[in-house]
């Protein structure tokens, strides 16, 4: 969450008119890395962590939840799934916030 | 299986044939530049492109590979669906804006952005033509083995004909015939996957849940659960994740294909939409490699030939009959040809954009040079590719797609990323982090199992115990890491004025793309 203040007053002080155009692309610039890296380290550690268990603990990740559903045939979809919402996320900050706020900078 | 040779597979295929031939003639007469040539002239529309992206990126090894290993093995055939996804979303957030609006053609476009051209292009070339290759030897023996179970036809041959095929479509066609050659391919696969998965459903009364029940009761709750016959080994496992999640986010054919729509925010939503298909194919897959563990046995499959390949097709013949069984040949076919296809267009793209142009004309070559250039290398590519399909008959496709996957991201992805996000990032730092990644994923391979005990038939225990022996597989764990450590340790040792100068100029460029206004004030 704090992330996410950060991103946008990054976002806001891009938007505020009294200050340079370098300011605020810089600020721009800031906030799409913010937003990108912030994305990118969700998914690693969702990949990742599915990845480590199933490395390192596979009866764990072997667990019958009922039969004919096991743990890993739960969260390897849900992994798949994840992958495509935060891609929906990034896309939508993108064109709704991003998008805007270039263009008012590019006037 | 004796009378593979289906009349009806046959004509699908000549339909696909005739279809994919005619937008390859449709295609020529609007290829008359590089622009076109390499990038279908901007002119592909997001929704195409994802498509086409899907249709790049959806392998053999997705389909006939994946579900094999399923059906032999059970869930942990879904560690390949999985790493072939998670690299998408790294290559929206991290790498579409950047490569779009200051590339042109291929990524060395970008990482020689602000270094020294020729240099920078010269390694980043060695990189992305050691990935191709690899990826396109998996593509032929994937091709191969299949055409000759479908039709009977002898391995060279088959290799030979989709060889030809794939070189009419990008020697006449360029990026417009590929691509479209690629939609046609993903709307079919997709289209005949998820009948083949709805087919195999509609016998559990479509629950999934019920499929993988009658699957455990038959071959034990073993299937349900991760084993370790397909990975072995723990940091195995891992590095081959590392792999497959960084190096989709480098794979030459999937970048290039950012240049083919309008702007980035065309360029962001293909990706969306590739994503999506993908995911949503992977998924499928996974219903078709249980049904054909239940309904066709993994023995049946095995006895078939082709290293399991063919348990889709068989799970075809026995819930849609003989029609359906052709169809879903025909797809494959179809689908080896497209990847092929987008893999030597960006092979192309590099001999020609990267090496000729840049490094040995300095940028300054003719349109019609260049493009005679490209054609050039298409045959080059095409009958390298054959001979080297031809001389590796006989290796399992998922494994040796996962390798290709390997250099991709020890070789592109850490200066890839590094170009974009680090000011201090220079030359020689781009030139070693490449040659590393790319030379120490091969010397790996060499002397992992892989190619030591899979290909060259010694017994591991007598090589278990030499000094220079590589008990992993998958060699990102220890690749990728190295490159970015190189690249970071000679990035700090040596100074560039003008790529530091340069650095605000490409910010500037990312967020305004390549005809934007200047950073005044």
């Amino acid at each position: 969450m704090e992330t996410t203040g950060k991103i946008n007053m990054d976002l806001q002080l891009a938007l505020d008119a009294p200050t340079s155009a370098t300011d605020r692309m810089t600020a721009l610039v800031r906030s799409r890395l913010a937003v990108a890296l912030l994305l990118s380290a969700v998914m690693a550690t969702i990949y990742f962590g599915f990845m480590a268990l199933f490395a390192f603990d596979k009866p764990f990740l072997g667990t019958i939840l009922m039969p004919g559903l096991s743990l890993c045939i739960l969260l390897g979809p849900a992994v798949i799934v994840s992958s495509f919402v935060l891609c929906l996320i990034y896309v939508i900050w993108a064109n709704a916030v991003f998008d805007n706020s270039i263009e008012q900078l590019r006037r | 299986m004796q009378s593979n040779v289906n009349v009806l597979s046959i004509a699908f295929f000549f339909v696909f044939m005739g279809l994919t031939l005619f937008i390859t003639y449709w295609a020529a007469k609007r290829t008359s530049t590089t622009e076109h040539f390499f990038a279908a002239g901007g002119q592909i529309t997001a929704w195409q492109n994802g498509w086409a992206l899907a249709g790049d990126f959806l392998s053999a090894a997705a389909l006939l590979g994946i579900a094999g290993i399923i059906t032999s093995n059970g869930f942990d055939g879904m560690i390949y669906s999985i790493g072939w996804l998670v690299g998408w979303p790294i290559i929206l957030f991290l790498i579409v804006e950047p490569l779009r609006n200051v590339g042109k053609f291929t990524f060395a476009d970008l990482v020689a952005y602000r270094l020294g051209q020729r240099s920078v292009r010269s390694a980043a070339a060695i990189g992305t033509l050691a990935v191709i290759l690899f990826y396109l030897i998996a593509q032929m023996v994937a091709t191969g083995s299949l055409i000759k179970l479908l039709f009977g036809v002898p391995y060279a041959w088959s290799v030979l004909l989709v060889g030809s095929v794939m070189l009419i479509y990008v020697l006449f066609g360029g990026m417009l015939a590929t691509t479209w050659v690629q939609v046609v391919k993903a709307v079919l696969l997709l289209v005949g996957g998820s009948i083949l998965a709805l087919l195999v459903l509609m016998q559990f009364e479509m629950n999934p849940i019920k499929l993988f029940a009658t699957a455990a009761e038959k071959f034990g709750d073993k299937v349900l659960q991760p084993g370790s016959r397909v990975v072995s080994g723990q940091w195995d496992a891992i590095s081959l994740g590392l792999g497959l999640m960084f190096g989709t986010a480098a794979m030459p054919h999937v970048l290039m294909r950012v240049y083919t729509v309008k702007n980035v925010k065309q360029a962001r939503l293909s990706i969306l939409y590739a994503t999506g298909l993908i995911g949503f194919f992977h998924l499928m897959v996974f219903i078709i490699g249980f049904g054909a563990m239940v309904i066709v046995g993994p023995q049946a499959v095995a006895k078939a030939g082709g290293g399991g390949n063919m348990a889709a097709p068989l799970l075809a013949q026995a819930v849609g009959g003989s029609a359906f069984f052709g169809f879903i040949c025909a797809v494959a076919f179809a689908t080896m040809l497209a990847v092929v296809a987008g893999l030597t267009l960006s092979g192309v793209a590099t001999l020609c954009h990267d090496v000729w142009t840049n490094v040995i004309r300095h940028g300054k070559a003719e349109e019609a040079e260049q493009l005679r250039v490209a054609r050039v290398a298409t045959i080059v590519i095409a009958v390298l590719a054959v001979m080297l399909g031809i001389l590796f008959e006989g290796q399992n496709v998922a494994f040796m797609a996962g390798l290709a996957f390997s250099i991709a991201c020890a070789a592109n992805f850490p200066s890839l990323v590094l170009a974009i996000i680090w000011r201090r990032f220079t030359t020689p730092a781009a030139v070693a982090s490449i040659l590393v990644g790319t030379l120490s994923s091969l010397v790996m391979i060499l002397l992992s199992p892989t190619v030591q005990v899979d290909v060259l038939g010694k017994a591991l225990p007598s090589i278990a115990e030499a000094w220079w022996f590589v008990p992993l597989k998958n060699p990102a764990i220890i690749c990728m890491p190295l490159s970015f450590a190189v690249a970071i340790g000679v990035s700090l040792l040596t100074t560039e004025k003008d790529a530091d100068r340069t650095f605000d100029e490409m910010q500037n460029r990312i967020l305004f793309g390549p005809l934007a206004r200047g950073n005044s004030t």
